[in-house]
Formats: C-alpha cells, sequence, structure tokens
C-alpha cells in the first residue's frame, strides 16, 4: 500500500472519517535535514520517544510492533495504553493505532519523503484522535495543555531538533528572579511547563 | 549570584538568584567578566515587547571565561575566553548551515508562539522576552549558553574586554546593516539614528566603499561621534525637512542607501508621529516607524534601504506607495552574528577599528537600574553603558 498525502487512508489506519463527530485530526509537516532512512530509524526507536513526545515517560516494546506507553499528566495521574503498527514501510511510511478499548483513542500515519528541494526530508504526519469525554479528553481540555493540533506538532517540532541537533531546546530549569502571579500564568498559557518526558542529561 | 532582572514595565532590579545549571548535552557554562545593555533592551524596559515576565533576567551582549562544558562541547574547554553571539544558532538546520544564524529553526523553545505571530520563528535570543525562547539574559554573573560548541567564539588575544564585547551584537549588527546597503564604491549612505547601532553602521559604511554618510540625529554628543568618525551630520531637531536637504547635498540624486538604525521606538516630528504616540499609549499601534518613513521618502531611485533597527509589531502609514514607485530594495533582520565574528575580530586585531570609542559608562551591575534609565533618556551624554559584573560599588 503506497500512502501520500493525496490517497485516502486505509480504513484500518484511521478511527473514522474526517469530519466525524467527535473525531478531531491533526496534521503537521515538516522539513528536516536529515535522510529518510534515518529518520525513519529514530521514529521507530522507542527507547528514543521519551526524548522527543511531550509527557511521554516510557515506551515498552512488547514485540510484533506493539507497544506499551506510559504518559505523566501530573503528580497523582497517569495513563498507559497500548498501541500497535498497523503497516509501514521501512524509509517510507508507518502506520499505527492505539489498540481496542484503550483509555487513548488514536491512529496516525508518519510518510518520511525526500524533499525535492535537497534540503533532507518532509516529514508529514497526520493523527486522528477521539476525544468523547474520559481521562484522554480531559488532557486536552484543559487550558494550560496542548490542544491536539499542538501536540502532534510540537512533537514533530522535538523530532526534528533531536533529528538535526541531537538535543531539544529547552528554557525551563534556568535561573531567574521572583516572579509574580501574572508571569506564572502567562507561562502556562505560553505553554512552558509542556516538557518532554526524559531530559537528556549533560556531561 | 547577582542578575538584572525585569520586573516591570520601567521597573529592573538586580536581584540574588540561582547559579545557571548545564541542562543539554551542549550547553556550557560561562563566567561573564563584561555585558552591556543595548538600545533593543529599551524596548523590553519600556514595556513594548510582549511576554515578558517579572523575574526575567536580561541582557545579550556578553563575554567571558568558560567555567564548564557538556559532553556535546568538544572544541571549547574551561579556562577559555569566549564572545557569545546574541542570537542561538544550532549549527545543523538549514539556516545556520546557510549562514543565516538568526534564523535558526531549532533554538526556540517557544516557536509555536513567534509562529503565530510571524508564521515562522527565528533563533532564540538570549534575555529578550518569552517570544524569543524565554532564554534568561547576561546581564549576570554567570549564563547558560545552549549550543555552545557552534555560537561562542574563543578570544586567543590580550586585547580588553571593552574593545571586544561589541562583537557580541552592535558592530556586526552596524556592519551588517552596511552589508545590507549594498554599498557601491563612491556612494553616499544616509544612516538614521547616531546610537551604538548607528555609529558601527557609520564606521562599516566606510569600510565597504561608502564616499560620504551622512548622519542623522539630534543627540548633540552622538551627533559629534558620528563626525568623528567622518560623517555629515543633520540634526533632524533644526531641519524642516530632511529630504530636501539630504536631495540638496546629494546633487538632487538623493542617498544611495539609507539605513534606519532607530527601529519601533523613533522620536521626532513627522507626519504621523503624534498620531503613532498616541496609538501606541493605547496599544493600538505597537511600533513607531517615524525612521523608516523618512528613509523611504529620502531614498534615491532603485536604492537600497538597509533596516538594522528593531521592529516587532505592525506599523502603520508607510509609504509604501514611494517605495513601489521609487523600485527600492529593502534588506533587513536580526543580525547573523556568527557569520561576522572572525572577519570582525580580525579588523580588531589589525587595529582597524576600535569599537570601545562609544562607551561613555562603565558601571558596576548593581547600578544597572539607574543605567536602564540614563541610558533610555540620553541623560549624562550616555551613548553606551557596560557593566562589569564583578565590580563592587565603592562605599
Amino acid at each position: 500500500m503506497q500512502l501520500s498525502a493525496y490517497t485516502p487512508l486505509d480504513v484500518q489506519t484511521t478511527l473514522g472519517v474526517p469530519g466525524e463527530e467527535g473525531l478531531i485530526e491533526a496534521q503537521a509537516t515538516m522539513t528536516i535535514a536529515r535522510s529518510p532512512q534515518v529518520l525513519y530509524d529514530l521514529w521507530r526507536d522507542t527507547s528514543q520517544i521519551p526524548k522527543w513526545q511531550e509527557r511521554i515517560v516510557q515506551v515498552s516494546d512488547l514485540g510484533n510492533g506493539r507497544c506499551r506507553w506510559t504518559m505523566f499528566i501530573n503528580n497523582d495521574k497517569k495513563l498507559e495504553w497500548d498501541s500497535q503498527v498497523i503497516a509501514e514501510e521501512p524509509s517510507n511510511w508507518i502506520a499505527w493505532r492505539t489498540e481496542e478499548g484503550a483509555d487513548i483513542q488514536t491512529a496516525g500515519q508518519v510518510i518520511f519523503e525526500p524533499a525535492l528541494n535537497g534540503r533532507g526530508t518532509v516529514v508529514r504526519v497526520t493523527q486522528q484522535f477521539r476525544l468523547p469525554g474520559g481521562k484522554f479528553a480531559s488532557f486536552f481540555s484543559a487550558p494550560h495543555l496542548r490542544s491536539p493540533e499542538a501536540y502532534v506538532r510540537e512533537n514533530l517540532r522535538h523530532f526534528k531538533q533531536l533529528a538535526e541537533t541531537g538535543e531539544i531546546a529547552r528554557a525551563q530549569g534556568q535561573p531567574h528572579g521572583k516572579s509574580d502571579m501574572r508571569g506564572e500564568v502567562e507561562s502556562i498559557l505560553l505553554g512552558e511547563e509542556n516538557e518532554v518526558g526524559e531530559r537528556s542529561t549533560a556531561a | 549570584m547577582k542578575a538584572v532582572c525585569w520586573m516591570g514595565k520601567n521597573s529592573i532590579e538586580v536581584q540574588e538568584v540561582p547559579d545557571p545549571q548545564m541542562l543539554n548535552p551542549r550547553d556550557a557554562i560561562v563566567k561573564i567578566t563584561l555585558t552591556a545593555i543595548c538600545g533593543s533592551d529599551l524596548h523590553l524596559y519600556d514595556g513594548f515587547i510582549p511576554t515578558m515576565m517579572a523575574g526575567d533576567i536580561l541582557g545579550h551582549e556578553f563575554m567571558g571565561i568558560v567555567e564548564e562544558v557538556g559532553s556535546g562541547v568538544k572544541n571549547l574547554k574551561a579556562g577559555d575566553r569566549v564572545v557569545v553571539p546574541f542570537a542561538i544558532g544550532c549549527g545543523n538546520c538549514y539556516f545556520c548551515s546557510t549562514q543565516q544564524w538568526s534564523l535558526c529553526d531549532n533554538s526556540n523553545p517557544n516557536a509555536h508562539a513567534a509562529e503565530k505571530l510571524y508564521g515562522y520563528s527565528g533563533s532564540g535570543l538570549f534575555g529578550y522576552s518569552h517570544l524569543y525562547g524565554g532564554y534568561s539574559g547576561g546581564q549576570a554573573q554567570y549564563v547558560r549558553v545552549p549550543f555552545a560548541n557552534v555560537g561562542p567564539l574563543k578570544i586567543e588575544n590580550n586585547l580588553s574586554d571593552d574593545k571586544l564585547l561589541f562583537l557580541t551584537d552592535i558592530f556586526p549588527t552596524g556592519y551588517m546593516a552596511a552589508e545590507n546597503a549594498n554599498i557601491q564604491p563612491g556612494d553616499t549612505v544616509a544612516v538614521w539614528g547616531c546610537g551604538p547601532v548607528g555609529q558601527f553602521a557609520i564606521a562599516s559604511s566606510f569600510l565597504l566603499g561608502a564616499k560620504r554618510v551622512i548622519a542623522i540625529d539630534k543627540v548633540p554628543e552622538r551627533l559629534e561621534l558620528a563626525r568623528k568618525q567622518g560623517a555629515e551630520t543633520l540634526d533632524f531637531s533644526q531641519i524642516d525637512n530632511v529630504v530636501d536637504v539630504l536631495r540638496e547635498l546629494t546633487g538632487g540624486f538623493g542617498p544611495d542607501a539609507c539605513i534606519d538604525a532607530v527601529g519601533m521606538e523613533a522620536h521626532g516630528p513627522a507626519v504621523g508621529s503624534f498620531y503613532d504616540s498616541i496609538k501606541q499609549t493605547f496599544r493600538m499601534e505597537m511600533d513607531r516607524p517615524t525612521a523608516l518613513r523618512y528613509a523611504i521618502q529620502a531614498l534615491r531611485k532603485g536604492g537600497t534601504l538597509s533596516i538594522p533597527g528593531v521592529y516587532g509589531g505592525v506599523i502603520d502609514k508607510v509609504p509604501f506607495g514611494a517605495a513601489f514607485g521609487k523600485g527600492i530594495t529593502m534588506k533587513m533582520g536580526q543580525t547573523h552574528v556568527h557569520r561576522y565574528l572572525r572577519p570582525l575580530l580580525n579588523l580588531i586585531e589589525e587595529g582597524k577599528i576600535d569599537p570601545s570609542v562609544i562607551i561613555t559608562h562603565k558601571l558596576p551591575l548593581s547600578s544597572a537600574p539607574e543605567a536602564y534609565k540614563t541610558f533610555r533618556d540620553k541623560q549624562d551624554e550616555c551613548i553606551k553603558v557596560v557593566l562589569d559584573p564583578w565590580e563592587q560599588v565603592a562605599a
């Protein structure tokens, strides 16, 4: 199955028809200065995922394309779910979805295309979320947390940073003088407390 | 450590804050030996740049000694003396690899916010609001430098800090402004703004082959410094119409190139400037493009307008018809400092330019609150303030 941005997606790899009630589609595209091969390998490396996907604390490889995910919401709340790679072509594309009955209902595809202008690889991510309510919906609905669209886009941005520079840009954790309520609220609204789960450690 | 903190509009405090820590493998910690207040810091001081938060450490012009480096930094070690570009470049993205360092894709953790405003985000900057990354700045005793294997320039001469500090921002900014002006041998260049960037733009214009530089300002000591550099000067507070005077001075052509080294907080009489002030007061307009309007009007047909002056938002009543009708070229943007570090260091080492001549005030870091006011109000003949993070105020 040849997946491209212009090909209708196989029903197995989606949650439903675009425009359907309760279905959210998010999409992000970035050009990354690495080869499709390198990027495919990095995306499929479960040990690296906590570095570039926000709030993902751990991804365990269960074999046969199945993974168990752990996501940190706050000190009282964690989410866990299993996902399955539905189909993939190395260095080309990957399609995945969460397993039936999981707390998270999401399906997505990532496509790695050599950039026509010679600047690396065009990486296109499309992800669907079903948010009828429940734990995941409340995660996305809190005003200080990312919308699904922002979540997909920022994770791709982190992936690009990791692939190109080896690390994720951060300013959290730096010194500052006495803050005030207004600044703290603004920082939250800016999304600054959304961190990637595992920090690459210095020295 | 001590650090200069933004605490609100027109409110600066020097506070005791934690020392910076290494956060990423390509970080370095630098002990700062000299730092400065930039004209663009005044936009933060005056509350014109959004996303500043109380406690933010200011400062993007700094140099010092490397304290420690992360595992990803192989070209620097503790004890190295460095100057650090104010814009943070990763060195790996399309923009860094094409020498457009201040447009780096990967150094702004808050890129999504800048994208909302501008469509795409440029690089993170030290000490310049959360829109540009929220990085703690260098008006402090120590600073964390990301991508330290890319930005900092190692200094191996014995020149004093005050001769080298301006490699971090304003000397490359003036130089890139002159380069962007597409100066041909024999050209006449008009420079609006005789602050530090304008002064370097004047010097750089001559270095790049300008025959004449006409510098425009109203502050006497700034005009005097411009004249010392070989510029002819115009005091716009004494002139009815700068455009006509420039026409006369250039034999009816107009200047071949104009440099707007003023930016968004321009003063001065102009059609619309009173209107701008009102709108700015009510935050309906962020930027006051007075110098820009004059520069467009004065520029000769087919000339180049180079804009190092900072703009942040949207501007009103810009004579775009004049720009189109005269077929002008505009070049602008944040300085790609990394590009200019070595060539400009060579000029300093060869004695061809002494950047320290613009320094009028050297103060301890603890004097920063008063220094911001002095610099902003141009009191005490202030042109450039440098701050020593380690000097104790005399008892």
